[in-house]
């Protein structure tokens, strides 16, 4: 477990999971924009899509300092 | 006064071997584990307001978990938020900050164990503490004595099985989430569930108050800190992945227990009606193991999901429920330590080297709050008396409301703290700080108040307050825990001599630099060093006689 997230491949799959994150944050948001609009029912989903948005960035920042050696 | 940070390795202190994924891992699981006692008793609550109880929990949530992470960084040692607290507020504050946190760890060891066991009892029904009471009450206990002896001899979970754990949780949840909003989230019954059960504003404090316990366990970054390699660097950037993945599955689950069309039709409830999502995981038989259910009910994965998270869930718990015995101990002992706690508690056992004092009379506080729990449904003569003296409050729910109350009081005083230590300490680095603060001047030094921690505070001090009014044994059982330790610190106190109310002396500038010595963090003690130096030289320019 140690040694691989310490592997150039754990690298790589941040950048790949930190896509998959954004990608479903921004699925979310825009389903529930399309099935219920600007409703306060859709607020809670609204906030935790971009949440995962905001993880996603977040390992896609660490996957970059990674690649750059400034760990 | 002059600053001397003290030889290296002059005394045994933790090994700095913990890595940024462990630092993760550590707070995974403790934190991670308990949206799987939350979700079930929010729901139970808050019904169709249960995903807004979890955002307003959540946001309070952010902003403690950025106070920790600024006060970890700024001062990585292990004793967590009773150090922030007695060192920016003094001795008495710190006291019952941590007094407050040991009735967390206490509740911890028996939520986790109890919920740990709700868990197993989707795989084993016997083991159920709706249909098997007794053998359930049992099991719990023989898992609390199981884990004191573990503790007692020595015995922790190796951290590489936590960081296994957390990875494989992680990829778990991930996994349901990803499934069931993908096929199984309708935003349109999402907004009908929050219109039609909507609840009344005293069951959306109860909701909001229970949902503030999915998100405990932010001692453990202070208790990761202290063992981190390069902490003020490392613990900003896994403390905040840690907060948004928590923040992230709280609100998942939540919204997908309203807003879920499940794989298969649900089984109807007692009056032989249909029911809801959120209804049915709210329920006596589910809430205990809530997510477990609603991983069974989603498309495609729901399937394999029934036989194994359960077990990924009860691993999870024990590992929590011994991160309780364990902090419980480690905690008393720094307490002790600083003379905020009698000796007693940091005599350690000739034979094993562990606080065995410290360690069982903890575990025997969770005893008496796991009978206290489950008392009700051992015997239909108390079960009457609850219900006429507690209007008939379960459990679990007992351990939960205990549990919020714990957190919220401890807190309170480290917002605070964080606030009286960006004043009074200005030249301790903080590589991280808290967003949105005010430049200003305090007692001649240039200072930054922290906006987001009075909102955290405002919000932490509400929850407490929803905790007070809507749970009669919380608001009874958690003030008498505070008022009962105030009393013996005091009386502690007085006998040994010490300030009772003010604080004793204590040198925090050599401190400090010890601290950052043994981190490794020599950059940072340096930049301390010099810190401290320009404001002594500033004071001393201030008080000079004007030539």
């Amino acid at each position: 477990m140690r040694a691989f997230v310490r592997s150039p491949v754990y690298v790589k799959l941040r950048a790949i999971t930190g896509t998959v994150f954004m990608l479903f944050g921004v699925a979310i948001i825009v389903r529930t924009a399309l099935a219920i609009g600007l409703v306060s029912a859709a607020l809670v989903p609204y906030v935790m899509g971009v949440a995962l948005v905001g993880l996603g960035a977040l390992r896609w920042r660490d996957y970059l300092r990674l690649r750059s050696g400034s760990a | 006064m002059a600053v001397a940070p003290k030889p290296q390795a002059a005394e045994v202190s933790l090994r700095r071997s913990v890595t940024p994924w462990g630092s993760f891992s550590w707070g995974y699981s403790d934190v991670g584990a308990d949206i799987f006692v939350g979700l079930g008793l929010v729901l139970g609550a808050a019904a169709g307001a249960s995903n807004i109880a979890f955002l307003f929990a959540g946001i309070v949530y952010v902003c403690i978990g950025l106070a920790y992470t600024e006060l970890a960084a700024a001062y990585p040692v292990a004793g967590g938020g009773q150090y922030f607290v007695t060192r920016g507020l003094g001795d008495i504050f710190g006291f019952i900050a941590g007094w407050a946190v040991l009735l967390d760890f206490t509740i911890d060891i028996v939520l986790f164990a109890w919920s740990a066991i709700d868990y197993l009892s989707k795989l084993v029904p016997a083991l159920s503490f709706v249909t098997h009471p007794w053998t359930h009450f049992f099991v719990v206990f023989g898992v609390i004595a199981g884990l004191a002896t573990l503790n007692v001899i020595g015995v922790r979970e190796s951290s590489a099985f936590n960081e296994l754990v957390s990875a494989l949780d992680v990829l778990s949840e991930t996994a349901i989430l990803f499934f069931g909003f993908l096929f199984a989230f309708q935003p349109q019954l999402l907004a009908h569930t929050m219109s039609v059960a909507w609840p009344s504003p005293f069951m959306l404090m109860n909701g909001v108050s229970l949902a503030i316990i999915s998100f405990v366990g932010l001692e453990s970054i202070s208790q990761a800190a202290q063992e981190t390699q390069k902490p003020a660097s490392v613990i900003p950037r896994t403390s905040i992945g840690l907060i948004l993945t928590i923040l992230i599955f709280a609100l998942a689950y939540s919204n997908l227990a309203l807003g879920m069309q499940p794989r298969v039709p649900l089984p109807l409830d007692a009056h032989g009606h249909t029911q809801m999502m959120w209804h049915f995981l709210g329920n006596e038989d589910n809430n205990g193991a809530a997510v477990a259910v609603l991983a069974s009910y989603v498309p495609y994965w729901g399937a394999l999901a029934a036989l194994y998270v359960p077990v990924l869930g009860a691993t999870l718990l024990l590992i929590s429920s011994n991160s309780g015995v364990f902090g419980s101990s480690r905690i008393a002992y720094a307490m002790s330590r600083g003379e905020l706690l009698p000796s007693m508690f940091q005599q350690v056992n000739a034979k094993y080297r562990t606080p065995m004092v410290s360690i069982l009379a903890f575990c025997a506080v969770a005893t008496l709050e796991l009978i206290f729990a489950a008392l009700p449904s051992l015997s239909t003569g108390m079960r009457e008396a609850y219900t006429h003296l507690f209007h008939g409050e379960d459990g679990i729910t007992f351990l939960g409301d205990l549990y919020a109350f714990g957190a919220a009081a401890s807190y309170s005083f480290v917002f605070i703290a964080l606030i009286a230590l960006r004043l009074n300490d200005p030249a301790s680095p903080r590589k991280f700080k808290m967003p949105f603060n005010i430049p200003m001047t305090y007692k001649g030094n240039r200072v930054e108040f922290p906006l987001v921690a009075v909102v955290g505070f405002l919000g932490i001090t509400s929850i407490l307050s929803f905790v007070m009014i809507t749970h009669v044994i919380g608001r009874i059982a958690g003030p008498l825990w505070i008022v009962l330790g105030i009393g013996g610190y005091l009386l502690y106190r007085k006998r040994k001599g010490f300030p009772v109310f003010g604080s004793r002396p204590r040198n925090w500038r050599n401190e400090q630099a010890n601290i950052l010595q043994e981190a490794g963090e020599l950059e940072l003690m340096d930049e301390y060093i010099a810190n401290i130096k320009a404001m002594d030289a500033r004071k001393k320019a201030a008080e000079a006689p004007p030539s």
